[in-house]
C-alpha cells in the first residue's frame, strides 16, 4: 500500500533520505524510529508529495507521489502531530470542511456518528474547537481517516504531548483502522506506543533504515535496549 | 455543503468581517448619495439654463413675429450653450467639478479664464477628488477587498492548517481558487450592486454602460484578487502577505497614479493661470487703445460690412477689440487645448501602470463626465461661437435689424454625443487592460502551484 523504492531526498549538501526502502502492507502499523534529524518527517512529507524526491519513489496504493501528487493523497489519511483545525469551527464543521477538501460528502448524522466512532462525544463535537484539547483535535483527524475511507494512514509524531489516557485511545483507534486493513506509518519517538501498537518496526539513521524489527521479535526483548544500542548510545 | 460555502461560513466565523461589510456599504451609500446630490444639482442646473434660454428665445422669436429686432437685444445675456447632465453621472463626478457645463456666447463680451479652461487638470488628478461612487469603487474598495483575501493560505501555513487541508487531496489551484471566490464574493458583490443600484437611482437604467460599468469593477476586483493570489503564493507569514498586498494598493492606487500625474504635468506644462490672466489683460488693454485703428482696419478689410460715414459705434467697436483680445488669446487657448490633449494622451498610453487609473478613466467615460465628452463639449462650442459670430457680426456692423425671415437663422445649440460605439471601444479595451494585468499576476502563481509543485506551499 505505502511503498518507498529506492527514495533520495537532499537539502542543500545534507542527504535527508539515502535509497529508502520502506513498505507498509495494508493492516500493518510500520512505526518509523529515529532520532531527531533522521529523516522520519521527510519521509513522511514525499509520501503526501509535499516534497519532491531528488531520486527513487513513494508509491501509495501503486500511485506515485511524484507523478499525480493529488490522486495519491487521496488514499491518504494524515495525522500531524499537531491537528491543526480551524478555532472557529466547532469539531463536526471541521470534519465536514476537510471531509469535503477531499470530495467527501457527509451528513450531519454521518459526521456526528463518525465523531463518535472516533472517541468525540455529540456535544463535544459541537463546540469550537477552540476549547479542545491536543486529544480531542487528534480524534477529528482520525474521525476524517475514518471519513475519507482512506487505505494509508500516516502519523507523524501522533501521541506526543498526549497525556496517557488519550494515548492508549488513541492506539485503540489506530488498532481498529489497522483491522480495517488500512496501512499505517506512524513516525515516532513513542517506544512505548510503538512497542505496543506497531507490527513492524523500522530504525532510520542517516537516512536508511538501519535495522528493522517484526512484533514477535521486539515483543520478546526490550524494544528501547534494541532502539539505543542501534544508536550506539 | 459546498466548499464554496463552507469557506463562506468560516470567513463569517470572524466577526470583524460583517463589520468591514458594514463599513463598506456604508462608503458605497454615503458615495452613491454624493453623486446623487451631484447629479441632482447638475440636472437642477440644467433644467433652469434650459426654461431661462427657452424662455428668452421664445420671447425673441414672439417679437420677431411682430416686428424688427435689434440684434444686441436678441443676444440677450447671450447664447446658451449646453451640455447635457450625463445620465449615469451619479456613477463618478468625473471632471464635472472642474469643467464648465455650460457656455453663454456674448460677442462684445470677453472671454473669463476663471469661468473654465484654466481650472482644467488633468484626469489622474481627479483621483483625489470627491467622495462619489467612482472614488469608493477605486481607492476603498480594493481596501476592504483586500482585508479579507490577503490572507489566503499564509496564516493556515502557519498554523498548520495548510498541510491537512492539502493532504486531502485537493490540488493547490482549486483550494486557493475556491478561497478567494468565497471570500472576494461579499464585497464584490456589493460593488456590483452598488453599481447598478446607483444606475437605478440615478435614472440611468439597466443600460449597456451600466453594464460594462460592472464588467469593468468586477475585472478591477479580479485584479485585486489576483494581487492575493501572488502575495499568498510567494509569502511565509500572513504579516508578509498583508505587507505585501497593502504595498501593492499603496503603489497601484496612489503612486503611479501621482507620478502619472507628476510625468503628464512636466511634460506638458498648462500654462499658468497667472500667466494666462496677465497676457488677457495685455491683450485687452492693448486692444482697448487700438480700438480707433483696429475698427479702420477692419472696415478697410471689410468694406461691404463698414456702417454709412464708416463711422462705428461703441458696439462695433466691442466686435473689434473683442476679436482681436481673440487673435491674441488664441494661441494660449490652442497651446491650452493642446497640452490638455497632450496630456490625455499620455494618461491613455501609460492607463494601464496602473488598474486604477484605466478603471477610474473607464468609469467616468461611462458616466459621460470624463475628458473625451467634455473635449466633444469644448469643440462643438468653439463651432456654435464661430455660428454665433457668423450670424450676428454682419448685422451689427451693417446695424441691420434682425427681422421674421431670421427667425430659423437664429443660432442655437444641441450637444450631439459621441457614438456609443467609441466609448464602449475604451472602456472595453480598458477592462479587457485590467484582465490582462489579472492574468499577469496569476501568470506566476501558476508555475508556483502547478500539478507537483504545491508541496512549495506548506514546506
Amino acid at each position: 500500500m505505502l511503498e518507498a523504492k529506492q527514495l533520495q531526498k537532499r537539502f542543500q549538501d545534507k542527504t535527508a533520505l539515502d535509497k529508502l526502502n520502506l513498505k507498509v502492507e495494508p493492516g500493518e502499523i510500520y512505526a518509523l524510529l529515529g532520532p531527531n534529524g533522521a529523516g522520519k518527517t521527510t519521509t513522511i512529507n514525499l509520501f503526501l508529495g509535499f516534497l519532491t524526491p531528488d531520486g527513487g519513489e513513494a508509491l501509495v496504493d501503486g500511485i506515485s507521489v511524484a507523478a499525480d501528487p493529488v490522486a495519491a493523497r487521496r488514499k491518504i489519511a494524515y495525522i500531524p502531530e499537531q491537528v491543526a483545525l480551524y478555532p472557529r469551527f466547532s469539531g463536526v464543521e471541521n470534519l465536514e470542511y476537510f471531509s469535503r477538501l477531499g470530495g467527501g460528502r457527509h451528513s450531519r448524522a454521518e459526521l456526528h456518528a463518525l465523531l463518535e466512532r472516533a472517541g468525540l462525544k455529540s456535544d463535544a463535537a459541537e463546540r469550537m474547537v477552540g476549547t479542545y484539547s491536543k486529544g480531542m483535535r487528534q480524534k477529528v483527524g482520525i474521525a476524517l481517516a475514518l471519513a475519507t475511507g482512506a487505505k494509508a494512514l500516516l502519523l507523524d509524531e501522533p501521541t506526543s504531548g498526549l497525556d496517557p489516557a488519550a494515548s492508549h485511545e488513541f492506539s485503540r483507534l489506530l488498532r481498529q483502522l489497522a483491522g480495517e486493513k488500512v496501512a499505517i506509518l506512524m513516525a515516532t519517538h513513542d517506544l512505548f506506543r510503538a512497542r505496543e501498537d506497531a507490527t513492524r518496526v523500522g530504525i532510520l539513521l542517516k537516512g536508511r533504515i538501519a535495522s528493522e524489527y517484526h512484533r514477535d521479535e521486539f515483543q520478546s526483548r526490550d524494544l528501547e535496549k534494541l532502539y539505543l544500542e542501534r544508536l550506539g548510545a | 455543503m459546498s466548499l464554496f460555502q463552507l469557506e463562506l461560513r468560516l470567513m463569517f466565523r470572524e466577526r470583524a468581517v460583517l463589520a468591514l461589510l458594514a463599513l463598506f456599504v456604508l462608503s458605497l451609500g454615503y458615495g452613491i448619495a454624493n453623486g446623487l446630490e451631484l447629479a441632482e444639482r447638475q440636472r437642477k442646473e440644467a433644467d433652469a439654463l434650459i426654461i431661462e434660454s427657452s424662455q428668452f428665445n421664445k420671447q425673441v422669436r414672439d417679437a420677431l413675429e411682430r416686428q424688427a429686432l435689434d440684434p444686441r437685444q436678441a443676444m440677450g445675456s447671450g447664447h446658451l450653450a449646453l451640455l447635457p447632465p450625463p445620465g449615469f453621472a451619479v456613477l463618478s463626478g468625473g471632471q464635472a467639478d472642474l469643467l464648465p457645463s455650460h457656455e453663454r456666447i456674448i460677442l462684445w463680451r470677453t472671454e473669463d479664464p476663471s469661468e473654465g479652461k484654466i481650472g482644467l487638470a488633468n484626469p489622474t488628478q481627479l483621483l483625489t477628488g470627491r467622495f462619489d461612487l467612482a472614488f469608493v469603487l477605486i481607492w476603498l474598495f480594493p481596501l476592504f477587498l483586500l482585508a479579507l483575501i490577503y490572507d489566503l493560505c499564509a496564516g493556515d501555513r502557519e498554523s498548520g492548517t495548510l498541510r491537512l487541508a492539502l493532504s486531502r487531496g485537493i490540488g493547490a489551484w482549486k483550494l486557493l481558487g475556491v478561497r478567494v471566490l468565497a471570500r472576494g464574493t461579499p464585497m464584490t458583490a456589493l460593488a456590483l450592486g452598488a453599481v447598478l443600484f446607483a444606475a437605478l437611482l440615478g435614472g440611468e437604467g439597466l443600460s449597456l454602460p451600466v453594464w460594462i460599468a460592472t464588467g469593468v469593477v468586477l475585472a478591477y476586483g479580479l485584479f485585486w484578487c489576483a494581487v492575493a493570489l501572488l502575495s499568498n503564493c510567494f509569502t511565509r507569514t500572513a504579516a508578509a502577505a498583508a505587507t505585501v498586498a497593502g504595498a501593492a494598493w499603496v503603489i497601484f492606487v496612489m503612486v503611479i497614479p501621482t507620478l502619472l500625474n507628476v510625468v503628464v504635468e512636466s511634460a506638458h506644462p498648462m500654462p499658468s493661470r497667472a500667466e494666462l490672466v496677465a497676457k488677457l489683460r495685455e491683450a485687452s488693454g492693448d486692444a482697448e487703445r487700438r480700438s480707433n485703428e483696429l475698427i479702420n482696419t477692419f472696415y478697410k478689410d471689410h468694406p461691404e460690412l463698414a456702417p454709412p460715414g464708416m463711422q462705428a459705434d461703441m458696439l462695433q467697436r466691442r466686435l473689434a477689440v473683442q476679436e482681436e483680445i481673440g487673435r491674441a488669446m488664441d494661441p494660449i487657448y490652442k497651446e491650452f487645448d493642446t497640452e490638455l490633449a497632450d496630456q490625455q494622451q499620455v494618461v491613455e498610453r501609460w492607463r494601464f501602470a496602473s488598474p486604477a487609473i484605466a478603471a477610474y478613466e473607464a468609469l467616468s467615460d461611462l458616466a459621460g463626465t470624463g475628458y473625451w465628452r467634455h473635449r466633444a463639449f469644448r469643440d462643438q462650442v468653439a463651432a456654435f461661437k464661430d455660428a454665433v459670430f457668423e450670424f450676428y457680426s454682419p448685422k451689427f456692423h451693417k446695424r441691420q435689424p434682425l427681422v421674421k425671415a431670421d427667425i430659423p437663422m437664429l443660432p442655437s445649440f444641441a450637444f450631439r454625443e459621441e457614438e456609443s460605439a467609441a466609448v464602449q471601444g475604451r472602456t472595453l479595451s480598458a477592462m479587457a487592460g485590467i484582465l490582462a494585468l489579472a492574468l499577469l499576476c496569476l501568470a506566476p502563481c501558476a508555475l508556483r502551484l502547478s500539478r507537483g509543485a504545491s508541496g512549495k506551499l506548506v514546506s
